[in-house]
Parts: C-alpha cells; sequence; structure tokens
C-alpha cells in the first residue's frame, strides 16, 4: 500500500470522532484526534498532518476562527463538518479558504469521497496541466477550445467556457457563488448570485443529458456548485 | 382670540348704537304726533331691553339705559336741546326711568345668559355621551387613541398628542404640535397609564372644555384598559394553542421513535453480545436494518426541526433567485436512495426560470411529497414530478399511481399528524409532519398547495410558487 496520508479530526464529539477514526484507520489513513481548537492547533503545528478535519462546532473557539488563523501560514486542505441547514456558515467557511464540507449526518462514504478529492487536489497542484479533458461521454480540448458531448461539438459562450474550466479545474470541491463570480467575472457582488445561476442552468442544459439527474454540474442548493469528479 | 373679544365688543357696541338710534328715531317721530314724553320714554326703555337680550351682557344695557337718558333729556325735557332739568317731575321720571332700564336689563341679560349656560351644558353633555360612546365600538390601541384625540379637537379645537407611560408618544398628526401644553393624566384604576399632552396655545380653559378633556382622558384610561386586557386574553390563547400544538408533537414525537429505538438496540446488542455466533449474512441483515432504521431516523429529526421553526413563529424564509432545475435535482438526488424500482419521471420547462424562493425549504417540500408519493406506491410503480410554467406563478405537479387519498382524511390532509391509521406495507409509517410542513413552507412563499385525483389511479399534489418576489 503506498504512504497514506496524515489526517487530523477536531471533533469535540468523542464517538463521532472514534467512528470517524476507526473508519479511517481501516482505510490505511494516520489518524489524530484532537477534541479541541486548541489541542487541534498544537497537534496541527507537531505532527504536520496532511488534511484537517474539522467541525465547526467547537465548544472552545469558533471554527471559523480557526480557519482563518491556518489559512495566515498554511495551505493544508481543511475539509469543514457541520450541521445542516448552515448555509452561511458553510459559505463562509469555504470563503474564508476551506477546501470543502460535508454536512452532518452524513455517510462514511462521502467522507471518504470528499478526502480523496482534496487529496487528489492535492497531488494535482504539482502534475503538469494535460491538453485533454475526458470524463464520460464529455470532452474538454483545452488547445483547440472545444467541447464535445459523445464526440458532437457543442456550441459555448464565452462565459460558459469559462465557468466549464473553473469547475473542472475544481473537480469535487464545492465553489461558492462569490467565488464563481470573482473568478469568472472578477468582481463580487452578493446581488448577482443570479446571474451565475442562469449561466450555470443554460451550461448544464448544454453539457448535461437529463438536467434533474446532472451527471456533470451538482447543486448544493444555497451555498454554490460542485464538479462531479468521478 | 383678542381679535376676535375686540370684534365682539364692537358688534355689541354697533347694536347697542343701532337701538339707541332707533329708540331716539322713533321717539323724535312719536313727539311729531303728539304723544306725550311719559309714553316716549318707554321706547326708549325698550331700547334698552333689546340691546340687553342683543349683546347679552347687562353692561351694554346699563350704558344704553345712561345714554338714553341723556338723549331724552336732551330732546324732551325742558329746556329742550340742553341738558338741564328745571320740572322735578322730569327728574322724576328720568330716575324711575334710569332704575327700571337698569333692573329690567339686568334681569332680561341675566336670563340670556341662564338659557346659554343650560343650553351649553345641553351640549356637553351630548358630547360628554358621544364621547363614552364613541370609544365602544373601537378596538386597537392606536385606534382609541386616535379616536381620543379627534375628539379633542372636534370637541375643543384644540391638538393634542398622548404619551404613555413607556414613553411611547402617539401623534395623529403628520408634525408634533408645539407651544405650551397641559397634561392630563391617563388612568385605569390606580395605575397611570400615560398623559394626555392638550396644546393650550396660552388660552385658559373653560369649564366646559376642562370637563371635556377630562371625560376623554378618563374614557382613554378605559378604552385602553379593556384594550390591554383583551391583548393579554389573547396572548394566553396563543400560548395555550402553541403549548397544545408542542405537546402533542413531544407525545407523537416520542411515540413514534420508540419503535425504531426498540429495533435498533435490539439489533445492536444481538450484535454485541452474539457476534461470534452469528453467520455473516445474519449480521449484515441487521446492520442494514439498523442502517435503514436510522435513516428513517434521520429524515423525522429534519422535519421535526423544520416544524418547530414554524411553529417558533413566522417561518423565517429567506428568499433567493434561485434556477427552478437546482432546486429540483437536489430533491431527486436525495431521494434517490429510496426509490427502489420506481420509477420517477422529472419533466422540467424548456427554459432557464428563475423563482424567488428559500432554496432549502422548497427542496424539503419537494423531498416530503415524493417521500409521500414513494410511501403510497408500490415497486415498479410510476411516479413523475412536473414543472410548469404558468403566466404569473410555477405549478409544480407531484403524481403517483398509489392507491389515491383516503375519503376520511381528504378534508384535513394538510393538517398535523394525520396519518393513514392502516399500516403501511415496509412499517414506515409517517408521523403526519410532512405534508404539514410543506403547506407551511409552501403558504409562506406565498404560494398554494391541493389535490387531486390522478387518471387513472393515485394522486397528484399540486403547490404553486409566485414568480415575483
Amino acid at each position: 500500500m503506498e504512504n497514506k496520508s496524515k489526517i487530523l479530526i477536531i471533533e469535540d464529539d468523542k464517538y463521532i470522532s472514534n467512528f470517524i477514526a476507526v473508519s479511517l484507520e481501516k482505510q490505511g489513513y494516520e489518524v489524530l484526534v484532537a477534541d479541541s481548537a486548541a489541542c487541534g492547533l498544537f497537534m496541527f503545528s507537531s505532527h504536520h498532518p496532511d488534511l484537517i478535519l474539522l467541525d465547526l462546532g467547537l465548544e472552545d473557539r469558533d471554527g471559523l476562527e480557526i480557519i482563518s488563523e491556518l489559512r495566515e501560514f498554511s495551505d493544508i486542505p481543511i475539509l469543514v463538518v457541520s450541521a445542516r441547514g448552515h448555509e452561511k456558515e458553510k459559505i463562509q467557511a469555504l470563503d474564508l479558504g476551506a477546501n470543502d464540507y460535508i454536512t452532518k449526518p452524513f455517510h462514511m462514504g462521502e467522507l471518504m469521497a470528499r478526502i480523496r478529492v482534496s487529496e487528489r487536489a492535492l497531488s494535482k497542484t504539482n502534475s503538469p496541466t494535460e491538453n485533454i479533458y475526458t470524463c464520460d461521454y464529455l470532452t474538454v480540448d483545452y488547445e483547440k477550445r472545444r467541447i464535445l458531448i459523445d464526440d458532437v461539438e457543442v456550441h459555448l459562450t464565452p462565459i460558459e467556457y469559462k465557468l466549464l474550466l473553473l469547475l473542472i479545474s475544481n473537480q469535487g470541491k464545492v465553489l461558492t457563488h462569490s467565488y464563481i463570480l470573482k473568478h469568472v467575472w472578477g468582481y463580487t457582488s452578493t446581488d448577482d448570485a443570479k446571474s451565475v445561476r442562469v449561466y450555470m442552468a443554460n451550461l448544464r442544459r448544454k453539457i448535461e443529458k437529463d438536467t434533474a439527474r446532472p451527471r456533470f454540474i451538482l447543486t448544493e442548493v444555497g451555498v454554490g456548485y460542485r464538479f462531479a469528479d468521478e | 382670540m383678542s381679535s376676535n373679544y375686540k370684534k365682539n365688543t364692537l358688534g355689541s357696541a354697533a347694536k347697542t348704537l343701532i337701538m339707541l338710534v332707533l329708540a331716539t328715531g322713533s321717539s323724535i317721530a312719536m313727539s311729531y304726533l303728539g304723544v306725550g314724553k311719559e309714553s316716549i320714554i318707554m321706547v326708549f326703555l325698550l331700547g334698552v331691553l333689546f340691546s340687553s337680550v342683543l349683546t347679552g351682557s347687562y353692561f351694554w344695557g346699563i350704558l344704553n339705559s345712561i345714554l338714553s337718558l341723556m338723549a331724552f333729556n336732551f330732546l324732551f325735557t325742558v329746556p329742550i336741546y340742553t341738558f338741564h332739568i328745571y320740572s322735578s317731575n322730569d327728574i322724576i321720571l328720568l330716575m324711575f326711568f334710569l332704575i327700571t332700564a337698569v333692573v329690567s336689563g339686568t334681569v332680561t341679560s341675566k336670563l340670556q345668559q341662564q338659557i346659554e349656560i343650560s343650553l351649553k351644558n345641553e351640549n356637553t353633555a351630548k358630547i360628554l355621551h358621544q364621547i363614552s360612546s364613541g370609544f365602544l365600538p373601537v378596538s386597537g390601541q392606536k385606534s382609541i387613541m386616535h379616536q381620543g384625540i379627534s375628539f379633542i379637537k372636534d370637541y375643543t379645537g384644540f391638538d393634542s398628542i398622548i404619551e404613555l407611560e413607556n414613553k411611547e408618544i402617539y401623534n395623529a398628526y403628520d408634525v408634533l404640535p408645539t407651544g405650551n401644553h397641559l397634561s392630563f393624566e391617563i388612568k385605569s384604576g390606580t395605575v397611570k397609564l400615560g398623559n394626555l399632552l392638550v396644546y393650550n396655545k396660552n388660552q385658559a380653559f373653560d369649564e366646559q372644555i376642562e370637563l371635556i378633556i377630562q371625560a376623554v382622558s378618563t374614557q382613554l384610561g378605559i378604552a385602553l384598559d379593556r384594550e390591554s386586557l383583551y391583548i393579554e386574553r389573547e396572548k394566553i390563547r396563543v400560548a395555550m394553542e402553541k403549548e397544545h400544538l408542542r405537546s402533542t408533537l413531544l407525545r407523537s414525537v416520542a411515540h413514534d421513535l420508540r419503535s425504531p429505538l426498540t429495533a435498533l438496540s435490539g439489533a445492536a446488542n444481538l450484535l454485541a453480545d452474539n457476534y461470534e455466533t452469528l453467520t455473516f449474512d445474519e449480521r449484515k441483515t441487521l446492520v442494514l436494518g439498523m442502517s435503514e432504521e436510522i435513516t428513517w431516523l434521520t429524515g423525522l429529526v429534519e422535519n421535526i426541526l423544520n416544524m418547530t421553526r414554524i411553529n417558533d413563529s413566522q417561518l423565517l424564509i429567506h428568499k433567493e433567485f434561485e434556477v427552478i432545475d437546482d432546486v429540483v435535482s437536489e430533491a431527486v438526488s436525495h431521494i434517490s436512495r429510496l426509490l427502489n424500482d420506481r420509477n420517477l419521471i422529472v419533466e422540467l420547462p424548456k427554459q432557464v426560470i428563475m423563482v424567488p424562493v428559500d432554496g432549502k425549504l422548497i427542496v424539503q417540500v419537494l423531498i416530503n411529497l415524493l417521500e409521500n408519493a414513494i410511501r403510497h406506491t408500490t415497486s415498479q410503480s410510476k411516479i413523475s414530478l412536473e414543472i410548469k410554467e404558468e403566466r404569473d406563478f410555477l405549478k409544480i405537479i407531484v403524481a403517483d399511481t398509489g392507491e389515491g387519498i383516503a375519503e376520511n382524511i381528504k378534508e384535513n390532509l394538510f393538517d398535523k399528524f394525520v396519518t393513514l391509521e392502516r399500516n403501511v406495507t415496509d412499517g414506515k409509517k409517517g408521523i403526519g409532519l410532512g405534508l404539514a410542513i410543506c403547506k407551511a413552507i409552501v403558504e409562506a412563499h406565498g404560494g398554494e398547495i391541493f389535490t387531486e385525483s390522478n387518471v387513472p389511479k393515485g394522486s397528484r399534489f399540486i403547490f404553486t410558487l409566485p414568480l415575483e418576489g
């Protein structure tokens, strides 16, 4: 087995951290568990983990604070665990630099998938970008700026093309509306999430076969969009 | 006000003068006709009476009598055209004239004043009655205060505002009146509710006005007290209703939690105690059962949380323009695990439609409706979800091919805790909150939810969402 990553779990609920730790160890990961923010930050600096699983509802400190503190000096992937219905908190966490989030209650399989995505994102930054991206029936030719669906070319407007590239380069990661606005349109204004939605819906109509059960562009209602990775 | 007073004086003076001139004129005419001065003096007496009556004040009567005396003396006593009197007879005549004129003038004007006062009293009594009965049909704190202020304006002509004990100021006009004001307490029993401030424009109030203002402030106290009692009672009623709802919810939840918890703890104990002796397949079945039970519990908790959010206050919705596809696809992906062999057909509109909704809540509505459809259909059945754009609203239809809605629950289908009594085949009875939540959410968005029969069988759940925020 290859050298698996070291994961730091910061979670104050013992049952949850226990079952996550056991499941991750079964998958061959090295696991560190911290039950408070202070302990977590200490373990981060002493053990140099590869990824952090952070519960936002800690007792001693606000999880969002920890994210911004870590981001001052580290690019370590942070996966946020938050309760359902706290959309604002998720968006804040993502905008502060968290890589992804997962909502309680979650399936172990879902958590594993998110961890794999974050790992892949880590390794990808080092590998050279290829000229052609292929996933299922979608092919993107970066050099010729061509999009093929089942080998049939579809025409995308420049903004739709930019959106698609942004999504593909952040595969598996949730992009908030304001993140997308900033990277495609070049500015952020919270009122303009509407246009992101419209462009995304149009893009989806062009590359998805069944828009009700999208294959590529998944919506996280109230938060943003995610490009399916597998 | 002082100019008014001046006007009054001028008017009275004019009336008196006219009376004097008329009396003098007619007495001159009569003396030409040869009428004796004893009769002529009666004409002057008449003039004095008239001026007393017309001016309503004995001052003018007395003034007129003196003037009349001088005129008579000048015109009719010897020597004529002088103010001298030779005859003692004339002196006595004039003295009696003066006494009679003053007495009768005074009495007349007193009478006049009495009449006026009683008229005024009658009027005041009427006003007081109107004030006390005027508050009866008014309800609502604001309307009561408005009524009080307009009574003061109507019956006394003064502007006023009401200052409640909590420093809240009620002003019926666009701008706050300025100037001096007098303050009247508004009381209910011994409790002070506030002050009625009447802007008096530096004028003292006469008895009538003071009485009216007192009456208004008393009635205000009574009406406001009545109002606060009413509000209190309403609050208690709502609180009781909420409490009742909460206890029903708790009871129902506790009941519904018991059976899955029993199953879960049974299975978990069995696994912990007999792990070695159970076969692999047996373990797997137990664990799958637990996982399924837990999924159901999770959904239940989600709905209960939503329900408490709805119960706690008016549902807090945070609307944003969402593309309806996004909402539908999230709901569909959420329930796809529950579908088994059921065939879900989704029809989305061709164009991109934006609708102002709270995305998460509408997803919950769709999930609840789809789960409901799944719960009431057997595997292999067809379920469809259709979105239609109408002129100014969006119509969302969830249709199933189940056994339709039982007649006995059709009427109150969207009420809380309504479920089929009959056991559902897979044992997953709903708690009867799903549709109630749908109704609350849809109505909070300004839409409607209702059902129809599906052809040839099953039912259609339809809800609308307005397209304009």
